[in-house]
């Protein structure tokens, strides 16, 4: 390698361990998990308008619709996505608080924190169970 | 809200009616991405409502037609067409927006960040004019 490479490549240097040793806490957890359901819930949209094509053309696109909406995989889709809406949801509204200037301290975020997710665990669960029931599923 | 008023400070007026500053347009979409999730939860509250009181639609062992007949029974009314058009365009607003942040964030070759963007942007757009599009065809067909 000559010396003009040399120089424009900059020398991998190592880093400090930072991800995988700093302590996970209710803060930094939830703030990603807020992300991570974000991005699920827009891979859940494209299944839903998915299934409004499905609806519209009706026939055979339906049927094959169906079958995977009420197959295991089908249910294990959609309660992940129902989850993920009611944590995306709590945790977007402790967002708007924070946004207003409201319940910025450590333990008042904290408190929040867990009341969302208690809360999302709660509803999707109970909501689930509501909805699989009249389904006759349970 | 106390947030406004310290902000002006640091902004001369015509800096502020032309939007400058270093974040340019990105309080913008900071605002946006707000005011969809304000309105995706009016309209999600509304749906989940909705959808939960449909009873059985599509369990198992029903024939596809019948599942069929009931899914268009509850297009059938005006308010569900509309909530589901609201829906459509708000989850892919709120979402192409959010995913911006994320692309940003993550990816930092200039052309494959500008490509995703892009993609996500527009396929995100292609999403919602689709999903309205088939909304409207099940309430006036069905």
């Amino acid at each position: 390698m000559s010396e003009k490479e040399n120089k424009n490549q900059p020398r991998e240097r190592p880093l400090s361990p930072h991800i995988g040793i700093y302590k996970p806490q209710i803060t930094s957890v939830l703030s990603i998990t807020h992300r991570a359901t974000g991005v699920f819930l827009l891979l859940g949209a494209f299944l839903f308008v998915y299934e409004l094509v499905a609806v519209a053309l009706g026939g055979e696109i339906f049927d094959c619709y169906v079958k995977f909406a009420t197959s295991k995989i089908g249910y294990i889709v959609a309660f992940l996505w129902v989850s993920a809406l009611f944590y995306h949801m709590l945790n977007g509204i402790r967002h708007i608080f924070w946004d207003m200037g409201k319940g910025l301290e450590i333990t008042t975020a904290r408190k929040t924190g867990w009341l969302v997710v208690i809360l999302s665990l709660t509803a999707s669960i109970t909501l689930f169970l509501y909805m699989m029931k009249s389904w006759g599923v349970v | 809200m106390s947030c406004c008023s310290k902000k002006s400070e640091f902004r001369s007026d015509i800096a502020k009616a032309k939007g400058l500053g270093s974040a340019k347009s990105g309080s913008h979409h900071w605002l946006m991405q707000r005011v969809s999730a304000i309105g995706l939860l009016i309209t999600l509250i509304w749906m989940v409502v909705s959808i939960a009181t449909i009873g059985d639609i599509y369990h198992g062992g029903q024939s596809p037609d019948d599942a069929h007949a009931k899914a268009l029974m509850w297009f059938s009314s005006p308010s569900n067409t509309l909530l589901c058009i609201f829906f459509v365009i708000g989850m892919f607003y709120h979402g192409a927006l959010g995913l911006q942040v994320v692309i940003e964030d993550y990816v930092h070759k200039k052309c494959l960040k500008m490509a995703m963007l892009i993609g996500v942007k527009l396929t995100c757009f292609a999403a919602t004019v689709i999903g309205v599009f088939a909304t409207l065809s099940i309430y006036f067909k069905g």
